[in-house]
């Protein structure tokens, strides 16, 4: 049995009793969307790669503490989220354009299917940036990182109830912009 | 999450749902669950959950073309990841060894024994170890592992295997006389036997 065939939960749980090696097949695992994440979020490649870093560095010594193992990319996402906030805290905020210029080569599909999902994922990409920065955040760790709308409030100073109605209106922004997804 | 969040006087119900935008939007996250057929059973309201959980799914679409575009992270960042871990390894408390003479002392940690439990599981057939949990009392060491079994593969036998093969390589390991070995099995991953 190989550990790369394991499950997350599996994987997580060993991590749990110490095992190195499995906490490294996790981050094989995941490090892609999380660093993914990570550029989307922060709206700049510049410090995704420590971001993420410091995020699995953190959730090593607090794998302890995660209750559903079977969580563990979200758990991971809110880590790399919580990294995120604090460095954007501390910085004014750095746009660039860096994932939407790049050539995203996904064979799966034909060229044709490629384009327009492509169109539409940067459409929304660019209607998302254009919220206003409570909803665009709010949207992002929800829809990206899957957070419960609880840890979202932990992390923008904020309550579940507010969280809710900024999710909401972001929707609801996002769908009048995208007619052809109503 | 909450549904009854206080909605203002004057918010708009949509369609004859007797709902709101934004309980229409909480409801989305909670996966429709559990069902409210006020919502369910007006087309404009439903229509309205459709479309948002589509545009969810446009959402993880472009989580995945992000994760294509930045990729795994190049070798220096994930050797430079997986050194830190290395350093950081949790090793458990110490367990004395019984010693030849008095000048020397040894240990073994709880590390090292959930280690070679680990070790000693994973060597049988189309199974993998999850957690050790490792009890000491008077002298004596209970432990308990939990595993995952490959689906189809027979669960009784692979159990009793690994019961064997981690009760015989904790006794050349540990210093402490081992009592019981239990094996849990508590999960079932899928995948054909190679």
């Amino acid at each position: 049995m190989q550990l790369e065939e394991a499950p997350d939960a599996l994987l997580a749980a060993r991590a749990a009793d110490g095992d190195e090696r499995a906490f490294a097949v996790l981050v094989r695992r995941h490090a892609s969307y999380l660093r993914g994440f990570a550029i989307r979020y922060m709206g700049s490649s510049l410090d995704a790669d420590d971001v993420v870093q410091e995020a699995f560095v953190t959730a090593w010594r607090r794998i302890g503490d995660l209750r559903d193992p079977s969580q563990v990319r979200s758990w991971l996402a809110t880590a790399v989220a919580r990294r995120a906030t604090d460095v954007m805290r501390t910085r004014a905020r750095r746009r660039t354009d860096a994932i939407e210029d790049r050539e995203v080569t996904d064979r799966r599909d034909g060229p044709e299917t490629v384009v327009e999902r492509q169109a539409a994922t940067q459409a929304l990409g660019r209607i998302v940036d254009a919220l206003p920065a409570d909803q665009r955040d709010a949207w992002m760790l929800r829809e990206l990182a899957g957070m419960s709308y609880e840890d979202i409030a932990e992390r923008t100073d904020s309550t579940p109830a507010a969280v809710r109605g900024r999710l909401a209106r972001a929707r609801q922004t996002v769908l009048a912009s995208m007619e052809e997804w109503r | 999450m909450h549904d009854d969040g206080i909605e203002p006087d004057d918010a708009e119900t949509v369609g004859g749902s007797g709902h709101t935008l934004e309980q229409l939007s909480a409801y989305v996250d909670r996966d429709r669950m559990p069902r409210i057929a006020a919502i369910e059973e007006d087309a404009e309201a439903r229509a309205l959950v459709e479309s948002m959980e589509r545009l969810g799914g446009l959402a993880r679409t472009m989580a995945d073309e992000d994760a294509a575009a930045a990729g795994p992270g190049d070798d220096q960042w994930l050797d430079q990841l997986l050194g830190i871990i290395r350093s950081e390894v949790r090793a458990g408390r110490d367990l004395p060894i019984e010693d030849t003479d008095e000048l020397t002392s040894t240990t073994i940690t709880e590390g090292a024994l959930r280690e070679v439990a680990r070790t000693a599981g994973d060597s049988v057939d189309d199974v993998l170890v999850g957690r050790v949990h490792l009890a000491e009392h008077d002298g004596v060491l209970d432990v308990r592992v939990t595993v995952a079994v490959r689906f189809g593969a027979p669960v009784v036998p692979i159990a009793e295997d690994v019961r064997t093969e981690v009760h015989r390589a904790l006794v050349s390991h540990s210093p402490l006389t081992i009592g019981t070995v239990d094996v849990v099995v508590d999960d079932v991953f899928p995948g054909s036997a190679p």
